[in-house]
């Protein structure tokens, strides 16, 4: 299987722009993460995890519309690529697999 | 309105902010600063404005990683076309066309840049002249001199450190350390009075400065160039004499003097010498250039450096040793005192004495000598002042480049959008613009060279070298200049060319000018003018308080007077008897008012001393006094003060010196803790070795004398009296106006009682003032460097106010036709720079107020830095600065303002 791996805060943001279908950007990201995870967060984190992913070619972005609350600046919004999606879904599929095989030991196929 | 009513909305912090526009890529910027003063609109809500912005701060400080802060590589391919011929061939095209066209600015970069380049090289070549001292050895890392430390632990004598060792010293070590490949000693006579030699050849009878006595081993030490002889044998046999080209012109009239005799007076009576070596003293330059070389083993001195085993005292012998390749140096130092305690240690412990040995490289001897008691030479501090000042002097010339070239900016902003727009690569205008700056340096230096070999006399009267420009036989000479030329090229043109090729294309064009950067460019500008008249006012401080300290030692009472005293030498051995009776003839002239004789007149080095202790003590708290013989005039003659006692009478003089009477300097007293009143009889003992006892009676003590030089202080001396006939130098104090005649008459009497003896005389002030020759050429250099930076730096003002005339033409235009006067025209356009000045002068107070009192530390007599140096100064720079920038606003203002306005 030939993909560029995930490491777990980049597939939690990955997922996360993708629940929140064309809406993602910085803040709302690092907000929504907060709320789901729990855990204390920056922004420089989240901003390096989205730059990582759209290197990656599993992001892409473009510049919204400026709001007031931002001084006038613009937004910028993340949406999840084709190859972004088959990537989670992947991970999704080998997840699947092993917690198939982890709570019904007898059923698997190898034996 | 209604915004007002409200109260204004926290904010972020302003400093975070700019924080982060420094180091946020552009590209990144807008987004990541949106978030984050979106995050902090959020959190004031949630937890309040104050920890809202504290939260603030640490998110920004959060973005200082590598991702947000890597710039976006630009899109456009880099320009690999920079530096192909054609592209220079094109920048040195464009280059002259705009040196053609801006003549003015073109004059004054050039003119400011020979100048400061001629300065710059000089410097260069006198630096490198001084360095170059004794690096022609075949084994010059090999090379090393002996240098001594001692220390009286009971006496009341501070640590000496002297250049020279004891006799025995070098041929022990030749003896007792494989490591010595080779070894010589060398004794210079002048201390001991011998200063010049008598020669005579046929009838040729002449003064010549004193050679060296060195071991036969001095040529196979050292390596000179020999024209005649062998260097091996040369100074085998006793009587033999290796001699310089000169000198053997001067005696024989020809280089090939090998085996021609020749009388010679010197440390003893006349001695017939045989010439076994010539050799050329103008091929590489050493510490040791005497005129001549005398073996060790001929009689004299060295006769006594033969015999002589002292290993604590007779510290007057200059030891060579050559080192075979490859020795530890360090090692070798570290082993010495293990020597030093095993041939001379209980010698050492008997007079109460601690000597240590130390090495010092040869190739360092010239330019140490701030360090030991060595006066030839120069110190690596003076050298590396005089490199830091051409340094300067180069800088101020090179900002005058800068600032002239980025002040017409504006006129070439649509020559660089043309280019850009066209497709020129930064890189290749950074290129276009540093030739150009190239191209003046080129043309500076090609200006410096021709002029400084035609100055080159005159700055060598400045500096008091020799150089000479040597460009076809020096290729390190041309290495400097194209390294003068390259550096100086890339200082004056980097700022203007990383400037000028910034400018925005497109602002360019719509006419607008980056707000920020041009403010940023004058004030760097601003900048760049003031550092050139810090500089330049350092340079004027410094001058002044140099002059002013030189003045003082050479003004200052130095306990006695110097002017009007002629000193007459008699040098010859033959010539003594006669003293007394040339003396009572000298006193018959009507101008004579007194004579005096001495062995050592204020301003020469006492070589003379011994430990004396006072009554009631011993030899272990015993002071070293120096001491001199002279008569019953000395006091008269020079004009010293008693303060104690009495006078010499000639009852005084005693053939037995363990039994002399003695007039000593107030410091005695003082060091030795005797009141004046108590002195006067007081007897000073010291135990010689063979249980005898000195003692010398006080008669009387006179006022404190400078000795030496007034960096030092004084010292304990004394004085004895002496028969006439052993005090050679004859000091006469005169009250003339007609010199020449009297020299003349006294001439006269000379050439009765000293047929055949050569006359000589000097005068007791320049005496002293040769004491001071480095402070003097210091002075001169400091003083012509001053006028060559203010010079500078008023050039570079004076384009700048041209500049400034220009751009305001219209508004002087305008301003005039409104009724403004000159005068507040010309007050106008001078403000802006006279501002400069004064600030420059708040900088420059205290740095050349720190410099020039480490400076004045050195002196153990010297004045105080007064408020008025810097004042002065100030005048002098504010004077020159209004002068040159009012000449071009006076003539703009008394412009016709028709001239200016009708054009549009």
């Amino acid at each position: 299987m030939k993909r560029t791996y995930l490491g777990e805060f980049e597939e939690l943001v990955l997922l996360t722009v993708a629940v929140l279908e064309g809406e993602a950007y910085g803040v709302v990201l690092l907000h929504e993460l907060i709320a789901q995870t729990g855990r204390s967060l920056r922004l420089n984190q989240v901003h390096s995890a989205l730059q990582r992913l759209e290197d990656k070619g599993m992001l892409s972005s473009e510049m919204g519309e400026p709001t007031a609350e931002r001084g006038g600046r613009r937004k910028r919004l993340f949406k999840v690529t084709a190859y972004g999606i088959r990537t989670l879904e992947e991970i999704q599929a080998v997840r699947s697999s092993l917690w198939n095989r982890f709570t019904n030991p007898k059923t698997d196929p190898s034996l | 309105m209604s915004r007002l009513e409200q109260p204004t909305p926290p904010q972020p912090p302003r400093w975070a902010d700019r924080l982060l526009e420094w180091f946020c890529a552009p590209h990144l910027l807008e987004n990541v600063q949106g978030d984050l003063h979106e995050e902090f609109f959020y959190q004031v809500e949630k937890i309040g404005p104050q920890k809202a912005k504290f939260q603030y701060i640490l998110e920004v400080l959060g973005f200082l990683k590598p991702f947000a802060v890597k710039r976006k590589p630009s899109p456009y391919p880099s320009s690999t076309t920079t530096f192909h011929p054609t592209m220079i061939r094109n920048y040195f095209n464009i280059a002259i066309r705009n040196l053609a066209k801006n003549r003015l600015y073109a004059a004054l970069n050039i003119f400011g840049l020979t100048i400061g380049t001629l300065c710059c090289l000089y410097i260069l070549l006198y630096v490198q002249d001084e360095r170059s001292y004794d690096k022609h050895h075949s084994a010059a890392e090999r090379l090393y001199r002996v240098t001594t430390e001692l220390k009286f632990p009971d006496a009341k004598d501070p640590l000496r450190k002297m250049p020279t060792c004891s006799p025995p010293i070098i041929p022990a070590m030749q003896a007792e350390f494989p490591e010595v490949e080779n070894s010589t000693r060398v004794v210079d006579p002048a201390p001991f009075g011998v200063e010049r030699y008598l020669f005579k050849v046929g009838d040729k009878v002449f003064y010549q400065n004193t050679g060296y006595i060195v071991d036969s081993t001095f040529f196979e030490t050292f390596d000179y160039h020999f024209l005649a002889g062998n260097p091996k044998k040369a100074l085998n046999a006793p009587q033999s004499m290796v001699i310089s080209e000169a000198l053997a012109i001067k005696l024989f009239n020809t280089t090939d003097a090998l085996n021609k005799t020749l009388k010679v007076t010197g440390q003893v009576e006349e001695e017939t010498y045989k010439v076994t070596g010539v050799f050329n003293s103008s091929l590489g330059k050493s510490h040791l250039m005497p005129d001549f070389f005398i073996p060790m083993n001929s009689r004299g001195i060295g006769e006594f450096v033969r015999s002589d085993n002292t290993w604590s005292g007779n510290n007057f012998l200059y030891g060579y040793l050559k080192f075979k390749p490859g020795t530890n140096i360090q090692a070798f130092e570290a082993k010495l005192a293990a020597f030093v305690e095993r041939n001379g240690g209980d010698e050492l412990r008997q007079t109460k004495m601690h000597k240590k040995l130390f090495l010092q490289p040869v190739r360092a001897i010239h330019t140490s000598a701030e360090d030991l008691a060595a006066a030839k030479g120069t110190s690596e501090r003076f050298l590396n002042m005089l490199l830091l000042i051409a340094g300067f002097i180069q800088l101020v010339a090179c900002i005058n480049f800068m600032n002239l070239s980025t002040a017409r900016s504006t006129r070439r902003a649509k020559e660089v959008g043309v280019r850009k727009a066209v497709g020129a690569g930064r890189s290749s205008l950074m290129g276009q613009f540093l030739s150009e700056s190239m191209l003046m340096t080129l043309i500076a230096v090609g200006l410096a060279v021709p002029l400084m070999w035609l100055l080159l006399p005159l700055l060598n009267q400045i500096t008091g070298a020799s150089l000479s420009l040597q460009l076809t036989q020096d290729w390190s000479t041309w290495g400097i200049i194209v390294g003068l030329v390259l550096l100086t090229g890339v200082i004056a043109g980097s700022y203007p060319a990383f400037y000028l090729s910034s400018f925005n294309p497109l602002s360019i064009f719509r006419g607008m000018r980056d707000p920020k950067t041009s403010r940023g460019a004058i004030n760097f500008r601003k900048v760049l003018v003031v550092s050139q008249f810090v500089i330049s006012l350092v340079l004027i401080i410094g001058a002044v308080v140099i002059q002013r300290q030189l003045n003082y030692l050479l003004k200052e009472d130095m306990g006695f007077e110097k002017n009007q005293k002629i000193i007459f030498p008699v040098r010859a051995e033959e010539s003594r008897p006669q003293i007394g009776s040339f003396r009572n003839q000298l006193r018959a002239l009507p101008e004579v008012n007194n004579v005096s004789g001495m062995t050592a007149y204020p301003g020469r080095f006492v070589p003379n001393d011994i430990f004396l202790y006072k009554e009631g003590e011993s030899m272990n708290s015993a002071t070293l006094i120096r001491f001199a013989y002279t008569d019953e005039h000395f006091v008269n003659t020079l004009k010293i003060k008693l303060l104690a006692g009495r006078n010499f009478t000639p009852q005084d003089t005693s053939s037995d010196f363990s039994k002399s009477k003695v007039m000593v300097n107030q410091t005695v007293l003082k060091t030795m803790n005797i009141s004046k009143e108590e002195a006067i009889g007081m007897v000073l003992r010291y135990d010689r070795e063979d249980g005898e006892q000195v003692q010398h009676t006080i008669v009387g003590v006179f006022q404190d004398i400078n000795f030496e030089r007034m960096s030092e202080e004084v010292k304990p001396y004394m004085i004895l009296i002496a028969p006439h006939q052993d005090l050679p130098q004859v000091v006469a104090d005169v009250t003339t106006q007609d010199y020449s005649t009297f020299v003349q008459k006294v001439q006269k009497i000379w050439a009765e009682l000293f047929p055949g003896i050569p006359f000589e005389y000097t005068f007791l002030d320049q005496e002293v003032a040769k004491l001071y020759q480095a402070e003097q050429t210091f002075s001169r250099i400091i003083g012509t460097f001053t006028l060559v930076a203010i010079f500078i730096s008023c050039l570079g003002l004076f384009g700048l106010s041209v500049f400034a005339a220009e751009q305001r033409m219209k508004e002087i235009g305008i301003r005039k036709v409104l009724g403004a006067s000159v005068g507040s025209l010309t007050g106008l356009l001078a403000k802006d720079f006279i501002i400069l000045v004064v600030f420059s002068i708040c900088i420059a107070s205290p740095i050349a107020w720190y410099l020039m009192n480490q400076w004045l530390k050195d002196f153990a007599y010297r004045i105080e830095i007064q408020w008025w140096v810097f004042v002065l100064a100030g005048l002098i720079a504010l004077a020159v600065a209004f002068l040159t920038v009012s000449v071009q606003s006076i003539r703009s203002a008394l412009a016709n303002p028709v001239k200016s306005l009708r054009s549009e």
